[in-house]
């Protein structure tokens, strides 16, 4: 098959199409990588092209994904087109609200607004996009505000920013940091 | 402050080693979910059969004392 012939698109057809993400993301760096896999540019069967089969590899034996808690309902995933026809990519957005203000939140959050990363989002099937590439990474951008005596949650409300060709599922293994 | 590094379970590490610090992995495409430092034996049989796994490497045979190539 030709990966760029278009194929017939059905509707679920009862297949889950829950909206939103899971209550977490996975993070990790960019420069902690070996090998950042990359989904094949050309494919045999419709929708190969856009699945990272191949598995992503660290390179210390304790480095991995971090597991980062976010508040159910606050994360959200968006991809808008940019560029000029002709020439168009995607900006991928991505925002969620971390709570508290304890130790780790506060330093992780203050060393993620200086690195290029890789992410994991998890939509509510269980599915994971990659968001951030090799030489693309997502930049995040923490902001925190300790809500106010009467209202308000105290917290980072993390924003993501990455640009792409377009969106991909990872399929291969997770490694999760030791 | 340093805490001691993760371990397999003795019973796996008898047999196998890891090639991470163990550590909690998934494999979406076969909807697996396990954690390296709590798996047991019998798990770490059935994950050695996925072709692609290798985060676990079996350890060599100790070998027996040779007695008889030593001897004159």
């Amino acid at each position: 098959m030709n990966t760029f012939s278009l194929t017939h698109l059905k509707g679920p057809q009862g297949d889950d199409n829950t909206p939103g993400l899971l209550g977490y993301v996975l993070v990790a760096r960019e420069d902690a990588f070996s090998k950042i896999a990359k989904a094949p540019k050309t494919g045999t069967t419709a929708g190969e092209t856009a699945i990272i089969t191949d598995n992503h590899t660290f390179t210390n034996a304790d480095d991995g994904f971090a597991k980062v808690y976010l508040t159910l309902d606050s994360n959200m995933l968006k991809a808008a087109i940019t560029g000029e026809r002709d020439g168009r990519g995607l900006k991928i957005s991505f925002e969620g609200f971390h709570p508290g203000n304890n130790a780790e939140a506060l330093e992780f959050m203050r060393i993620v607004k200086n690195l290029g990363l890789i992410i994991l989002v998890p939509d509510a099937d269980g599915t994971y996009l990659q968001v951030g590439a090799e030489g693309l990474p997502v930049e995040f951008a923490p902001d925190y505000d300790s809500g106010k005596l009467s209202s308000g949650r105290r917290g980072f409300t993390v924003k993501g920013e990455a640009y792409a060709n377009g969106m991909y599922i990872y399929a291969g293994t997770v490694k999760y940091k030791a | 402050m340093a805490s001691p590094l993760p371990q397999l379970q003795p019973e796996v590490a008898e047999k196998f080693r890891s090639t991470v610090i163990p550590c909690r992995i998934e494999m979406p495409r076969l909807g697996l979910t396990f954690d390296l430092r709590t798996l047991t034996l019998a798990e770490a049989l059935e994950l050695m059969k996925i072709p692609d796994f290798t985060y676990l490497v079996p350890r060599p045979k100790r070998r027996k004392a040779a007695s008889s190539s030593t001897s004159k």
